[in-house]
């Protein structure tokens, strides 16, 4: 078990170092002219986010319950959702603008084969692409301790509540939606990269793709699923939280493996 | 296993039923300067994409410095420096950032890069261009950059398509002096042209490829003698042509001579056409000096390269 984390900790430390990944970081010159047009207008696309992720996010139970008493309480326990939710916009937005020209620009300027020529694997370059453009997003480090935040108070919501397992399922799933909503719109972005071999048009499609998954894996289709394999009515809770987010790594999982699989074949001629 | 730098057994491939390269077989030896020849469409750039692991063969086989390429991709790689037909640059990036970022991809420490960024820089002629950004550069410079990029990694064999393609005179004198500098330092240099005195100025075999096919590949000069049909050797001689003229007609081997204005020749100089190896050449020469003959000079004419070039292709074209 050691011995694996320590490999897993060696191979973190040399993707860290590997210069594709820096380069994408920003260290070799500036791989990503899409990056200095979209930190020009992110300021629209935080705004846009807030006003999405407060419309869209979780609904605060003291609106509902119409108790004031708590409702102080009640925006502070549900502040990290909210907050999470426009981070997830945030991120859907600007981890395909990043993660979609660095194939296809490579492709168009035909460095492609110079770089598949280094004894760089083709998961390695894949990898260290992907990862060095999304570690660009500004939102990782809130991200994560709003996630911790809202684990926290899920969890001992779930324990205070006693409702078991799934209750603790149906917590984990709210927690992980935002990180594989980003992850997925990543990849998608990576992917449509890795097939078109201009930019903008793997940017469009991969828009296109997170916005088609956001109407299409939502509450509702999961919620009909549930209906109609006549589900209780707390498997059901944990089934529409839960589907989204299992649809969404697993997408994210075969469109990477696509990609690697596909990546001995890209080609700029 | 083979002794030779590069080997290539029966290499053919395929692109949705077209034959790109047809049972491709030649082997160069360490060192040696093989210029890779051919109209376009010969199957040149398939050959080359196919020794530096970019491209899968459809059969055969090709070893690099004794690493199979399709099964040792990771060795190839490392022990080649391949300067493709179209190559992009890294715009965004400053002359010496470029050269580093390769070299950091090839594994080569960060305090070795330093030096041997300067050193590239210098051998290029680049120096002076360290801290401009990529895209300020000329074509020619941008070339050179290319070059200095193959050899961030000090690869034993070259492979250079069209290196100086595109380029003007100038810029393309710069590289024939570089890929000279290059044979200089031991390298092993595989590279296409279709500026057929760019080749022969720098090569010591070639290799011409037509239709995917190997039409002839050997050591350049041998190869112009065995691709002439007879060998032209042109004599000068102090005072009257006629008495060598006469001994000439009466030797073996000796098909037709020729002298005068009409064939472009000094009132001096004949010229005949000889069938024979090098010591019947000899033979010949020795008894024109015995018979008294003052010859000033003796000369074989070897042709240029696009005689043989002609010569090889006419047939498969035809």
């Amino acid at each position: 078990m050691g011995a694996a984390a320590g490999s897993w900790r060696r191979r973190w430390r040399n993707l860290r170092q590997n210069p594709i990944y820096l380069r994408e970081k920003g260290a070799y010159g500036n791989p990503n002219p899409f990056y200095d047009y979209l930190r020009r207008y992110s300021p629209l696309v935080v705004l846009g986010a807030l006003l999405l992720g407060i419309c869209a996010g979780y609904v605060n139970p003291a609106f509902l319950l119409g108790d004031e008493r708590f409702f102080l309480l009640w925006c502070l326990i549900c502040l990290p959702n909210v907050a999470l939710t426009c981070l997830t916009w945030i991120g859907v937005v600007m981890a395909p603008a990043l993660t979609a020209p660095t194939i296809s620009l490579e492709l168009s300027r035909g460095t492609w084969d110079i770089l598949r020529l280094t004894p760089q694997s083709a998961t390695t370059i894949i990898l260290a692409k992907m990862l060095g453009a999304l570690s660009r997003l500004p939102i990782w480090r809130v991200m994560a301790v709003l996630s911790i935040l809202q684990a926290a108070v899920l969890f001992c919501g779930m324990a205070l509540l006693q409702v078991g397992p799934l209750g603790f399922l149906f917590a984990l799933s709210i927690v992980l939606r935002p990180w594989s909503e980003i992850l997925f719109a990543g990849v998608l972005g990576m992917a449509c990269s890795g097939w078109l071999r201009s930019a903008t048009l793997a940017l469009a499609a991969a828009y296109g793709g997170v916005l088609l998954l956001k109407v299409v894996n939502g509450f509702f289709l999961w919620l009909s699923l549930g209906l109609l394999l006549e589900m209780e009515s707390s498997s059901l809770a944990s089934t529409v939280v839960l589907g989204p987010v299992l649809l969404y790594v697993a997408l994210a999982v075969s469109l990477f493996s696509l990609l690697i699989r596909h990546a001995d074949k890209i080609a700029y001629n | 296993m083979t002794d030779n730098i590069i080997e290539i057994r029966g290499l053919t491939k395929h692109y949705d039923g077209v034959t790109a390269l047809e049972d491709l077989t030649l082997s160069v030896e360490e060192g040696a300067v093989v210029g890779f020849i051919g109209p376009n469409g010969a199957g040149k750039t398939t050959t080359m994409r196919i020794l530096t692991t970019l491209l899968q063969p459809t059969s055969g086989e090709a070893w690099v410095v004794g690493h199979e390429v399709t099964r040792e991709p990771e060795q190839v790689r490392r022990a080649v420096g391949y300067m493709p037909d179209f190559f992009g640059v890294y715009e965004d990036m400053k002359v010496w950032e470029y050269l580093d970022f390769f070299a950091a991809c090839y594994d080569i420490p960060p305090a070795v890069r330093d030096g041997m960024v300067d050193d590239l820089l210098a051998l290029v002629d680049l120096g002076h261009k360290k801290e401009a950004f990529v895209d300020s550069l000329s074509r020619g410079m941008k070339q050179r950059l290319c070059l200095a990029r193959t050899l961030t990694h000090d690869p034993q064999v070259l492979i250079l398509d069209e290196p100086a393609s595109g380029l003007d005179p100038r810029a393309r004198i710069e590289m024939r002096e570089l890929l000279r500098e290059l044979k200089q330092m031991g390298k092993t240099i595989f590279f296409s042209s279709h500026i057929l005195s760019e080749v022969a100025d720098v090569c010591t075999s070639i290799a011409i490829l037509e239709a995917g096919r190997l039409v002839t590949y050997g050591d350049m000069e041998e190869m112009q003698k065995q691709l002439r049909a007879h060998r032209l050797v042109e004599v000068r001689v102090l005072g009257d042509l006629a008495p060598l003229q006469e001994l000439l007609l009466r030797s073996e081997g000796v098909m037709t001579v020729v002298a005068g204005p009409e064939v472009e020749l000094p009132p001096d100089t004949l010229r005949f056409d000889f069938a024979g190896d090098d010591a019947a050449l000899s033979r010949l020469l020795l008894q024109i000096v015995e018979a008294g003959v003052p010859v000033i000079s003796f000369a074989e004419e070897t042709g240029n390269l696009e005689d043989v070039f002609l010569h090889a292709t006419k047939g498969i074209v035809s």
